[in-house]
């Protein structure tokens, strides 16, 4: 169900269930009513970077909650995750494993990959 | 809580003062019995996006500001007023969907804002059957309240049409909803005694002092309910904890003229004066 809802209406189910009014969220945003309202409702992109980390850190999401947040934000923009750019700039070996990956790698490999990191722990 | 009402042949519900009053306590209660006991300000924005599940929507809705506040009782497109490119555009909500002019959101328009929210809340409550009821007809799918039908809510002008009775009940209940009757008058009448006032209602016109307090008392009853003076000013004398001296001689001689009449005329028209005095 949650992976039908677009960035604004997921962001909006988030507030309300915690009974925070739509002004009260703009408010502790900084931002306008009528923007906040504007992106719940699509009629604007999703905001950058700076936004949504301050959204995760007062609606308190979840690891799982945060990543969906993100890959929306990414989607309703036409773009990337936002939470991924960065990373993937900041060490050339990230950008050379994601190159050969996009070459040789399978979805086992990754599925592999993904289990070994889960028991390297950490969050 | 069930309240019986008749409506005229538009959908438009008959209600008595009692009953706004009756209908918005029950809501109230429901949303926080402790609002009916604690003089404080009523969390209108809590009551419309939590309890009742209405969304919000901030927009400018006209270029010279004229529409404050609308409801819409139904999916689709409103037209509101673009200020960036200085042309009108069509905005989709959805059914249930409160839409407030960002100009009430400046810092000293909150108790218009306030006002204004619980006008719209009290379109949804009241009339959305209406609305329902009209949806073959027409092609309207919401209500949209002039600024000077939220400013205009005394009691002085009795409301004729339609949208006039529409607009009368969405501001006597605003008023109901943000100024509870039972602490309101509880609160009043606490300042009352504080005060030296014997009786449960003040006469303004009488005495220099009275009236000077009956001018410091809305705006100390606006703050604790987060409103505006005007708006506590209107319900004291509502729920008539003030009267003012020429209407209380006014009152005295339509009881006058009721009672000759009933003398000289029987029981003819008796009801029809009575029905006007208690609504004035």
């Amino acid at each position: 169900m949650k992976d039908e809802l677009n960035f604004g209406e997921y962001i909006a189910a988030k507030r309300k269930s915690q009974g925070i009014t739509l002004r009260g969220m703009a408010e502790l945003l900084g931002i306008a009513p009528a923007y906040l309202s504007d992106i719940e409702k699509s009629r604007r992109y999703p905001p950058d970077i700076d936004k949504l980390l301050h959204i995760i850190e007062i609606l308190k999401l979840t690891e799982d909650e945060k990543n969906e947040m993100f890959d929306l934000a990414g989607k309703g923009k036409n773009t990337i995750s936002p939470d991924l750019p960065e990373y993937i700039m900041s060490s050339e070996a990230v950008r050379i494993a994601l190159r050969k990956a996009k070459k040789v790698a399978t979805e086992k490999d990754w599925e592999e990959f993904i289990k070994k990191l889960n028991e390297k722990g950490g969050k | 809580m069930t309240i019986y009402y008749r409506t005229n042949k538009n959908g438009l519900p008959y209600l008595r003062k009692a009953d706004i009053e009756a209908i918005s306590k029950h809501y109230i209660s429901k949303f926080n019995a402790n609002l009916l006991k604690e003089a404080q300000p009523t969390p209108i924005e809590e009551l419309i996006e939590n309890y009742f599940k209405l969304e919000m929507d901030y927009l400018d809705i006209t270029k010279n500001k004229n529409i404050l506040g609308l409801t819409t009782f139904d999916d689709g497109y409103i037209i509101v007023y673009n200020l960036e490119n200085h042309k009108y555009k069509n905005v989709y909500e959805v059914k249930g969907t409160i839409v407030v002019d960002n100009l009430l959101l400046k810092n000293e328009q909150e108790g218009r804002f306030r006002f204004t929210l619980g006008h719209e809340l009290s379109h949804w409550i009241l009339h959305r059957t209406m609305f329902e009821l009209n949806k073959q007809k027409s092609d309207v799918t919401a209500v949209k309240c002039l600024s000077r039908s939220l400013d205009n809510f005394s009691a002085d002008k009795r409301p004729v049409t339609s949208i006039e009775k529409m607009e009368w009940q969405a501001n006597y209940m605003s008023a109901c909803l943000l100024l509870p009757m039972q602490t309101f008058t509880k609160i009043t009448k606490k300042m009352f005694k504080e005060a030296g006032i014997k009786s449960d209602s003040l006469v303004v016109g009488e005495d220099n002092d009275l009236d000077m307090f009956s001018e410091y008392l809305p705006i100390k009853l606006a703050d604790i309910f987060n409103v505006s003076a005007r708006a506590a000013s209107v319900r004291l004398r509502e729920l008539k904890l003030i009267t003012h001296i020429k209407h209380a001689e006014a009152m005295l001689i339509m009881f006058v003229i009721v009672h000759l009449s009933t003398i000289f005329l029987g029981n003819l028209g008796i009801f029809d004066l009575l029905g006007n005095f208690v609504f004035s």
